[in-house]
């Protein structure tokens, strides 16, 4: 007991000072999931405006496929780029592997689906008649589109910051193709599950802490959406 | 509509912040080398000593040994710096490497509970404490993952005469060393490690595991350092790579490597490079 | 200015049990009352008319001092010179005054201009003292004259109107009716609405349709419409037999 107390406090102690390391640790990994997550965003919307608009058949197809996706596996998708962007796969000359870039597009692969399964279910519940009444009004079919979506703006806001939870907690995808390079592609996850192998515990801590506050404000920030969805 | 002026605008600002992040002009190179190096501390200290003395940032990617060398044979490192002797030997004869040298060493001990279930204390090779612990079917605990320590420890099996896969006192984790050492800990089990780190542990986590066996030859843990062969991969940093690996050969890295410590004052590597 | 909207031979069926069919023509300065029990196939006509759905069979002509339009449907322009409102009204979420701008705005109608139509269109419908208020918040009467205020805003050659005041008390009833007159009286608009409220379609109509099971069966002025039907059905439909 004496320990995890002992080792806490030097977390706080860490994080107070604000050491380098610790600092460019936490901005890494925000930048490379907000960067993720804002690519996402745009290509999460896309996707479900084009299902959404979908006649086709397809779409009966696509549904299912979007809500298995939304759940991948980050290891499964930090395999699949990995073999994607390794020298001797079909992306190797990009020479993107082991950098934060890699790291991106590994996120924004776990994000996109997240994004566009909420966006196209909340633009799917939302009335109906919504569309309906903005063609009565002389929107053109993209304008009606948009139209729902701006109805569902909370939704849609509230699935790009689960996303950015999902991506920013996620250690499986970073880990094999970023490669955890100490100042280059080591974010708070992958520094935590280093130092804990390597009887760090305290930098680990202090990390954990702030990955804990940084949940812990997505959902206060998920929480005051979904209430103002609710009430407008 | 300003929604999609807006997104455009994201996008090229994202576009810009990538193209800023990637586009800086620093020379690295990437080295795949082994948890048990990274986790003991050496890089930090010798590293940042070579990037002083020539402007080039090395890039370590910490996995085991297996999976170091498969990532140079897919080109995706420069260089590599492990320790299987063998296999690297092997892989320069079929051309995926070039350059192999002898860097340091160190050595790896068998470490177990105190009360010695299977007294290995008393016998003086590593195969006969592998036998006793076979015959006395006290737990083991395997790395099981393809590293240089695995592998060496699977030599010794094969060298003991004895197959342990399948056996119920035979754990393969698949971790790391400091997990491993952990849970061979908590379940009063033996293990193979490297020296270094068990001693970067022991201490610090009060494990209870004691140095049972040590000092026999093939517990000898050679080091070595070699080239992705520029010949297969075009791409690769061939020219900083040898910097590298002619840095780390030089008295100026061999005096480095001597100097590095632990918290605790231990050497933990010996340079001897050819 | 549409001059005359002319649909022949419209066919639709749903669900192979119901089948509208028929052919309809209405003048600009006009206003058109819908009349027809339930389920005789009003809605869709409106919706057909009103070139949001188009018929399978038939064709639909808006005519102009200019040209016939006879492909309407595909026609954006020509679509934004229409306007109908629903019977249950959806509004958006965002405030009162933003729902009535929001035709405007898709026209790409400059933000002074906009904003003077739509607090006209409020004012005629009493709304402009809530033009603040977050549009989900309004009463279902509000609801039903901020809809009707959208649809004024955009000043449309022809509006129709899908049961413009079912469920509403006398009050919405009677500030409606006053818009849908004071449009009228604006003169050359073309309205067409659909009612179960005889005495409204008598206050407002110049002309009665009256639809049964898919058909148009009668077509008469209001006058003669209400004094002397030429149908049996439309007799029985004024006694209140059918319904």
């Amino acid at each position: 007991m004496g320990f995890l107390i002992e080792s806490t406090l030097k977390a706080v102690g860490i994080i107070t000072s604000l050491d380098r390391e610790f600092i460019s640790i936490v901005l890494l990994s925000l930048r490379v999931s907000g960067t993720a997550v804002i690519i996402a965003t745009v290509a999460g919307i896309l996707l479900a405006v084009c299902i959404y608009q979908m006649q086709s058949p397809v779409k009966r197809l696509l549904i299912p496929l979007l809500n298995t996706s939304m759940g991948l596996p980050p290891v499964v998708v930090g395999l699949f780029i990995y073999l994607l962007l390794s020298r001797s796969g079909p992306l190797g000359t990009l020479n993107l592997l082991y950098t934060p870039t890699a790291m991106i597009i590994a996120q924004c692969v776990l994000a996109t689906p997240i994004i566009a399964g909420i966006a196209h279910a909340s633009m799917i519940s939302a009335d109906p008649e919504i569309r309906f009444t903005a063609l009565c009004l002389g929107a053109s079919e993209l304008q009606a589109t948009l139209r729902v979506i701006m109805e569902t703006r909370y939704s849609i806001l509230s699935s790009v910051v689960a996303g950015l939870g999902r991506v920013i907690a996620e250690v499986g995808a970073v880990l094999i193709v970023g490669g955890n390079i100490a100042g280059y592609t080591r974010v708070m996850t992958t520094a935590i599950a280093l130092e804990a192998d390597r009887g760090d515990f305290i930098l680990a801590i202090a990390l954990g802490m702030i990955l804990l506050l940084l949940s812990l404000g997505i959902n206060a920030v998920l929480y005051i959406f979904q209430k103002r969805g609710a009430i407008d | 509509m300003n929604f999609w002026r807006s997104s455009i605008l994201c996008i090229l600002l994202v576009i810009m912040v990538l193209a800023v992040s990637t586009g800086n002009a620093e020379t690295r190179i990437r080295c795949a080398s082994t948890t048990s190096t990274q986790n003991s501390g050496l890089f930090e200290y010798i590293l940042p000593l070579f990037e002083k003395d020539t402007g080039i940032k090395v890039d370590v990617i910490a996995v085991g040994t297996g999976a170091a060398l498969e990532l140079g044979k897919r080109g995706d490192v420069d260089v590599v710096l492990v320790h299987a002797k063998d296999d690297e030997l092997k892989m320069v004869k079929q051309g995926w490497f070039v350059n192999r040298h002898d860097v340091m060493y160190n050595d790896f001990v068998i470490v177990g509970s105190p009360e010695d279930l299977a007294d290995i204390r008393s016998v003086h090779s590593a195969m006969d404490a592998f036998r006793r612990i076979a015959e006395s079917k006290t737990k083991f605990i395997s790395r099981g993952d393809n590293s240089g320590t695995h592998k060496k420890e699977l030599s010794i099996w094969k060298a003991a005469g004895i197959n342990p896969e399948g056996k119920k006192w035979y754990l393969q984790v698949g971790q790391g060393m400091a997990k491993t050492l952990r849970i061979a800990a908590n379940l009063r089990a033996y293990t193979l490690t490297d020296r270094g780190t068990y001693l970067s542990l022991v201490d610090r986590e009060k494990l209870g595991l004691k140095i049972l066996l040590e000092g026999d030859p093939i517990l000898f843990n050679q080091y070595g350092v070699m080239a992705v062969n520029p010949e297969k991969y075009p791409h690769v940093k061939y020219k900083e790579a040898m910097t590298f690996i002619n840095w780390l050969i030089s008295d100026r890295g061999q005096k480095a490597i001597a100097s590095f410590k632990d918290a605790r004052g231990n050497q933990l590597f010996h340079p001897n490079a050819d | 200015m549409i001059k005359e909207i002319v649909a022949r031979d419209i066919v639709r069926t749903f669900n192979s049990r119901f089948t509208l069919r028929c052919s309809i023509e209405l003048e600009s300065g006009q206003t058109h009352a819908l009349l027809g029990p339930n389920g005789s196939g009003k809605s869709t006509l409106l919706r057909i008319l009103s070139l949001l759905e188009r018929p399978q069979q038939g064709e639909v002509v808006y005519r102009d001092e200019n040209e016939d339009h006879i492909n309407p449907f595909s026609d954006l322009a020509l679509r934004r010179r229409v306007t109908l409102v629903n019977t249950r009204p959806v509004v958006f979420r965002e405030s009162v005054l933003k729902n009535v701008t929001y035709g405007l705005r898709i026209r790409g109608i400059g933000r002074g201009k906009s904003m003077e139509r739509a607090m006209e269109a409020l004012r005629s419908v009493g709304l402009e003292h809530l033009k603040n208020q977050p549009a989900p918040l309004l009463s279902s009467g509000e609801k039903q004259r901020l809809s009707l205020a959208r649809a004024i805003a955009i000043d449309p050659d022809v509006l129709m109107l899908d049961e413009p005041t079912v469920n509403l008390d006398p009050e919405n009833t009677g500030i409606i009716e006053q818009a849908i007159m004071a449009l009228h009286e604006k003169g050359q608009r073309l309205i067409l609405f659909v009612t179960h409220n005889l005495f409204q379609a008598r206050k407002l109509a110049d002309k009665v349709f009256f639809i049964h099971n898919g058909r148009i069966i009668e077509q008469n002025s209001r006058e003669r419409f209400f004094s002397s039907p030429e149908t049996e059905l439309a007799r029985r439909f004024l006694r209140g037999e059918i319904y």
